[in-house]
């Protein structure tokens, strides 16, 4: 318990002091104004692809690949960004913006935790609509070697966007 | 206590760490999974709401615990940093809401609910969020995640598009 806490404190700290969890950069980017959460995502997602890589090839860890629930992922992805584009935070930032005493965050977290509370309520008869499930998906070929040159590429090309981006902004 | 502030954290470090983290987090000695936030709130919802014996809460107690624990310390990490850093500052119509959308308190607080319903609802149909879906599925290529990814930023791009029209 006590380590989840600190790692939670080291990802809190992280997005307060780079300032992408506040609705002026998230609402920004909805606005396309400001492209401060999409070059932080491109970055930290191309560095963990390679560590991670590493990680499970050396036996450290495995991967947690979550299933393709069409219907869920669609239809939950368009609710999704939608909220996001409205609210401004997402639910990660929703409690770190609440910790940096944004009040919006906050209320938003007590509403969120009541739309968690519906979903619960209403999962047995929402369950059948998010099908059909295709399983965990990786598009991760199963060698070494062409392993190491997708995510090689797949890094490269998420850094190249990332500066990309940041000559917009 | 007028104090200087510190300036924020350049973007690319802000990506190293956060990548790094979440690969210490992925260690089978650490945590053994990834990063994730939206389960909290049906977990607390849950059992706030008296369903702690219902399907969906017994089907995401284990997920659901750590990410209350998790986002109890990101609570904490945010609160320090930013009083350390000095921009702690209770404000709830934030400043670029007001330039497009105007002051009213009201106003935020409506829409502010509106979008965090859809915001965890949509979460949980899809199973993640920007941190177990994104940042998390991205990176170990997860066909589910990207196209979670794929439709989120559109939608995001066009409803703020629709929404934030001046």
């Amino acid at each position: 318990m006590i380590k989840i806490i600190i790692l939670g404190v080291i990802f809190g700290a992280i997005l307060q002091r780079s300032r992408v969890n506040t609705f002026d950069r998230i609402g920004g980017f909805a606005m396309l104004k400001d492209f401060t959460v999409p070059k932080i995502m491109l970055v930290a997602i191309a560095v963990s692809t390679v560590l991670l890589f590493a990680e499970v090839k050396l036996g450290m860890a495995g991967f947690h690949v979550k299933p393709l629930i069409v219907g869920g992922v669609i239809g939950g992805g368009i609710l999704f960004g939608a909220g996001m584009a409205i609210l401004g935070y997402c639910p990660g930032t929703l409690i770190v913006s609440t910790g940096e005493g944004a009040v919006d965050a906050l209320i938003g977290t007590v509403a969120g935790i009541a739309a968690g509370a519906l979903f619960a309520l209403l999962f047995p008869s929402v369950r059948s609509m998010l099908g059909p499930n295709l399983g965990k998906i990786q598009l991760l070929p199963h060698s070494v070697f062409a392993g190491a040159a997708v995510v090689a590429i797949f890094a490269v090309l998420l850094i190249w966007l990332a500066r990309k981006l940041d000559t917009l902004d | 206590m007028a104090k200087e502030k510190i300036g924020p954290l350049h973007w690319a470090w802000a990506g190293v760490l956060l990548g790094l983290l979440n690969v210490v987090i992925m260690n089978s000695w650490v945590s053994n999974r990834p990063i994730g936030a939206s389960t909290a709130f049906p977990y607390a919802g849950g059992i706030l709401a008296g369903l702690k014996d219902a399907v969906y809460t017994k089907l995401i107690a284990k997920p659901g615990l750590w990410e209350i624990w998790f986002l109890l310390g990101a609570f904490i990490g945010a609160f320090v940093s930013s009083m350390i850093a000095g921009d702690f500052k209770l404000q709830l119509v934030p400043e670029r809401w007001k330039a497009v959308k105007g002051g009213s308190p009201w106003k935020r607080v409506l829409w502010t609910i509106i979008g965090a319903f859809l915001l965890i609802f949509g979460a949980r149909m899809a199973g993640g969020c920007t941190s177990g879906h994104i940042l998390s599925g991205f990176m170990q290529l997860s066909a589910g995640s990207m196209v979670f990814g794929v439709v989120v930023i559109l939608t995001f791009v066009i409803t703020g598009k629709l929404f934030y029209r001046s």
